[in-house]
């Protein structure tokens, strides 16, 4: 009885395990693991980033049972903003995404680094030789690889070439003075003089003419507590601030876009990125709209100084999680750096590709494909600009993006009270105005 | 083995004598286990073919819950930016009208006067920030029915209006930075806004479905006049939008533009996040209808997060007892739709949708079904195994018991169970009492105690010759067996007489007569006892 008993509950026991081994064959449909996305890669415009995104989901993340939700599509200082408040769990912040583009002062910003991964731990050392190695340093903080480079930028001197031949026709002004800084100041005041006060051009970070201008010159701009402020960044103040208060130079806020879309100004120095943002129309006040030529110059540099051009271009982080959402994410960094691809969104964009295979076998052939006049335009200058100049990466301080921002916004309004002065006192107040406008920038930097 | 130490204990301490179980209350225990076990076994098959998993009627039940909820949602925020928008339709018009009084000015005045525009925009901007702030929404704008140049190709849908939305939008609470994305510079930059990077001085009504439907509504309540757009792409850009649109009238009730909030796809996306339930996570959607086919390509989706779902294509509604079928892409939903309130451009019912991917549902049924299939299973095994101990232990003390009462021992342990226990007793009882009757009398016991004490006396040889005489030997007989003489024998039937208290060997035979009788003779020959 004892062993009939035994024989069917073993028999019992048989049974169940393989009707739930069947059943959990038949459900291994599982859900993708969704990922969460802040990039930057076509804010309020069409976004080449999120047509990859679609291609990967509709692909090889369907077959790998991933999707990357874009939740936000914005500048770097607002995703730099998001991040810190949600990683400092301000209130009525938004939980961090899985990925985010940045740059390295977010990361050094943060409250615990260690909440990025550090892409070792996912990259071989073979993946990782792909890349150039100047981008894979600059991803480096404190020792550990939390941002990958995806596409680098550099400034260009982005001229309204079609307004520019106007005033060129009838002052004779030329292009080639706008190679060096002492030539586009001189020209910016000339505009103003002649176009009855308008701007001529707009810098989208003042900061970076100072910090790339002062050390070309060969004076460190920073010093340990903050900027150092020597001769040579009076000396760069100088034009700078003489083209600002005669009218010339473009004080507003926001990105050197916006003026030049409207025609309030007609040359401008913004990431080669920006072009993405550039309309070959300009639309005046009476909704009248005019098609221009867009032309990409290198940016200018000082007339003894070394040809020095900021590098920009944030790079991707990932935040750790679980190891199956982290694994999910490299999926989709490694499908989207594939060096075909990354030509592909870099040239989309106004960028330069991050690996050795796309820069120097792909992007020339890229380069001839292109079209639109303004991408050729932009990357004629981009070789250009990589044959005769050296890259300048900012340095790593925690306080840079403070020191950034302070110096924006005073120099500006500084600048703007000066040429309000200099309106009612006109022009026998320039000299004392120069001088006072650099001390009150001073003064607000002092200890 | 701690518990089957305390097992044994607790037996042992019920099973005392007068105490324990019965066979009845083991009998019950033992069969209430089978019944248990069978029981388990019909969980198991049940189990197994799906009965006692989640059912259709759950999974509908759950979903018409849900649906309920997700109808409620929508009905609640439409209406609420409704009646936002309608508050923002007066107070435009309100500065409208007295913005042109100011100026001794007809509406059309508005035509080719840039700076005029400019300045009214310039003065709309601080309502529609208001607006902006205290709405659900992403976006807030107004359209009037003038133009800064007519003169112009296409000036006829290019109408005079400010359009602001947030830049930066990562959260279901919407806040930062505003982007001017539409109206003239000279009002944004007097209001210290940012262009946003698509901006155009005007709007393009033509983008802008129901546009003409509402410039001609005439009727008197301003709740009549407003429709939405359904979901269209906002020019130049990356997103979607849904567009409230709401008549503005002048004094004299001729409408002069539209105004309204903007709910774009991602806004939609973040505040209507997917509800988890033990079928999967639930999505919702507010989509037209068309018949039989919800158009996804003009819908809102909220949170898709876990499925492949796109505002794209169209879904088929197939409906059923529990459960609607929805077939988008080769990829099937199930869940609830109703119509909800709601006017579309395009004269579409407006459905709010319940959705639930078929295949994580399927997923989700399948690991309830192995839940419930291992857990009978289990129980089923336990049962068994409970049954197998049961009738171990039941059996075991009734073979003590019966081995117990065969041995007559005095010493006998209780088994436990009242009435083995009960027998042996009685079976002990009884040894006692046949023994007592089957006793000696006392002078014939004295006698035999006497000669079997004085037996232990004897030696070996002396109690060899005694045995042989109990066994009918005669001297001569003993002398042949023992290889001894007869006198030798004789000397030790001397020994033994006297030992043993007998004069002759006529008493010696007469006692050992006696001795066999009483069944004691072996005592005396084993030499006074066992």
């Amino acid at each position: 009885m004892k062993k009939t008993i035994a024989r069917l509950a073993a028999l019992a026991l048989a049974a169940g395990f393989v009707l739930c081994l069947a059943a959990c064959g038949e459900g291994k449909q599982e859900e993708p693991v969704t990922l969460t996305l802040w990039h930057v890669y076509g804010g309020e415009v069409s976004s080449p980033m999120n047509t990859l995104v679609e291609e990967f989901n509709r692909t090889v993340g369907q077959a790998q049972g991933v999707r990357v939700r874009v939740d936000s599509v914005s500048n770097t200082n607002s995703i730099h903003e998001s991040v810190l408040a949600a990683a400092y769990k301000e209130p009525g912040a938004p939980a961090l995404p899985d990925l985010f583009v940045s740059y390295p002062k977010t990361v050094l910003a943060l409250p615990d680094e260690d909440i990025l991964v550090d892409y070792r731990d996912y990259f071989t050392e073979e993946d990782l030789a792909g890349y150039l190695p100047e981008f894979l340093a600059e991803g480096t903080v404190h020792d550990r690889l939390v941002i990958l480079p995806l596409a680098k930028s550099t400034e260009i001197l982005f001229v309204n070439k079609t307004a520019f031949d106007r005033f060129a026709a009838e002052t004779g002004a030329s292009l080639d003075e706008l190679a060096t800084w002492e030539g586009l100041y001189a020209v910016a005041e000339q505009y103003a003089d002649w176009s009855g006060g308008k701007c001529f051009f707009a810098h989208d970070y003042h900061f970076n003419y100072f910090q790339v201008g002062t050390e070309s010159l060969g004076e460190r701009f920073f010093d340990e507590d903050g900027l150092a402020f020597g001769p040579k960044f009076a000396y760069a103040w100088a034009p700078y601030a003489r083209a600002a208060l005669t009218g010339g130079l473009w004080l507003g806020s926001g990105y050197a876009t916006e003026p030049l879309r409207t025609g309030d100004v007609i040359a401008a120095v913004a990431s080669s990125a920006s072009v993405l943002y550039y309309s070959d129309v300009v639309t005046y006040e009476d909704n009248r709209t005019e098609q221009v030529e867009i032309l990409s110059l290198p940016c200018p540099v000082f007339a003894g100084g070394e040809k020095l051009v900021m590098q920009r271009g944030a790079g991707l982080c990932v935040v750790k999680s679980t190891p199956e959402r982290e694994k999910a994410c490299m999926t989709f960094l490694k499908w989207l750096n594939e060096p075909e691809r990354n030509v592909d969104l870099a040239t989309a964009l106004g960028y330069m590709p991050v690996t050795k295979a796309g820069f120097d076998r792909l992007l020339p052939a890229a380069i001839e494909t292109l079209e639109d006049p303004m991408y050729v335009s932009l990357y004629e200058a981009f070789l250009q600009t990589r044959q005769e100049y050296t890259f300048y990466v900012p340095p790593q301080r925690e306080d840079y993006l403070s020191l950034e921002t302070r110096f924006e916004k005073t120099a500006r309004l500084r600048l703007t009270a000066g040429r309000a002065q200099y309106l009612e006192q006109g022009a026998d107040a320039l000299a004392p105005l120069l001088r006072t406008t650099l001390a009150e920038v001073q003064g607000s930097y002092d200890k | 083995m701690q518990w089957k130490k305390r097992w044994n204990k607790g037996w042992h301490i019920h099973g005392a004598p007068g105490g324990g179980y019965s066979i009845g209350s083991r009998l019950a225990l033992y069969w209430l286990c089978l019944v248990l076990a069978a029981l388990a076994a019909a969980l198991f098959l049940l189990s197994v073919t799906g009965v006692l998993s989640r059912t259709a009627r759950q999974f509908g039940e759950t979903a018409a819950l849900q649906q309920k909820n997700t109808a409620a949602v929508f009905i609640s925020q439409m209406d609420v930016l409704t009646a936002q928008g309608i508050e923002l339709s007066e107070a435009v018009s309100g500065e409208m009208e007295r913005f042109l009084a100011c100026r001794s000015l007809s509406f059309e005045a508005l035509n080719d006067a840039p700076d005029l525009i400019a300045a009214l925009e310039s003065q709309l901007i601080p309502t529609l920030k208001t607006a902006l702030a205290g709405s659900t929404c992403s976006g807030v704008y107004f359209c009037l029915d003038a133009t800064a140049n007519t003169a112009l190709p296409g000036s006829k849908s290019s109408r005079m209006g400010v359009y602001l939305r947030y830049s930066s939008l990562r959260s279901a609470h919407p806040s930062g930075s505003t982007a001017y994305f539409r109206g003239t510079v000279a009002a944004a930059r007097e209001n210290g806004l940012q262009l946003h990077n698509r901006w155009n001085p005007e709007l393009d009504t033509s983008l802008i479905p129901g546009y003409r439907q509402v410039m001609s509504w005439e009727e008197d309540r301003l709740s009549g006049g407003c429709l939405w757009t359904g979901r269209v792409p906002l020019l130049d850009t990356w997103e979607n939008v849904t567009l409230l649109c709401v008549p503005v009238r002048d004094g004299a009730g001729v409408v002069r533009g539209i105004c309204g909030m903007e709910l774009s796809e991602l806004y939609f996306s973040l505040s209507h996040p997917t509800v988890s339930s033990p079928y999967g996570n639930f999505l919702m959607l507010l989509a037209p209808m068309n018949g039989e086919t919800l158009l996804l390509d003009r819908a809102m989706l909220g949170s898709t997060e876990g499925t492949d779902l796109s505002a794209s294509g169209e879904m088929r509604i197939r409906t059923g007892r529990d459960y609607d079928t929805f077939t988008w892409n080769g990829t099937t939903y199930l869940g609830q739709h109703q119509v909800v309130p709601g006017r579309l451009a395009d004269g579409h019912p407006l459905a709010a949708v319940t959705l639930v991917p078929e295949n994580i549902y399927r997923h989700r049924a399948q690991s309830a079904r192995i839940g419930w299939t291992l857990g009978s299973l289990g129980f089923l095994a336990g049962m068994l195994l409970l049954a197998v101990a049961l009738s171990r232990r039941f059996t075991t003390p009734i073979t003590q018991g019966f081995a117990a009462a065969r041995s007559g021992e005095q010493n006998w342990q209780p088994t436990g169970i009242r009435e083995i226990d009960e027998l042996t007793a009685y079976f002990h009882s009884r040894l006692r009492e046949k023994q007592a009757e089957e006793a000696l009398p006392r002078q014939v016991e004295s006698l035999v105690s006497e000669l079997t004490d004085r037996a232990k006396g004897l030696t070996g040889t002396e109690r060899v010759i005694l045995r042989y005489y109990a066994e009918g030997y005669t001297v001569k007989d003993i002398s042949g067996l023992l290889f001894i003489s007869a006198g030798t024998v004789k000397g030790h039937n001397s020994h033994i007489y006297s030992k043993l208290g007998v004069d002759s060997y006529n008493a010696l035979k007469a006692y050992l007569d006696v001795l066999r009788r009483c069944e004691r003779l072996e005592d005396l020959l084993q030499g006074g006892g066992k």
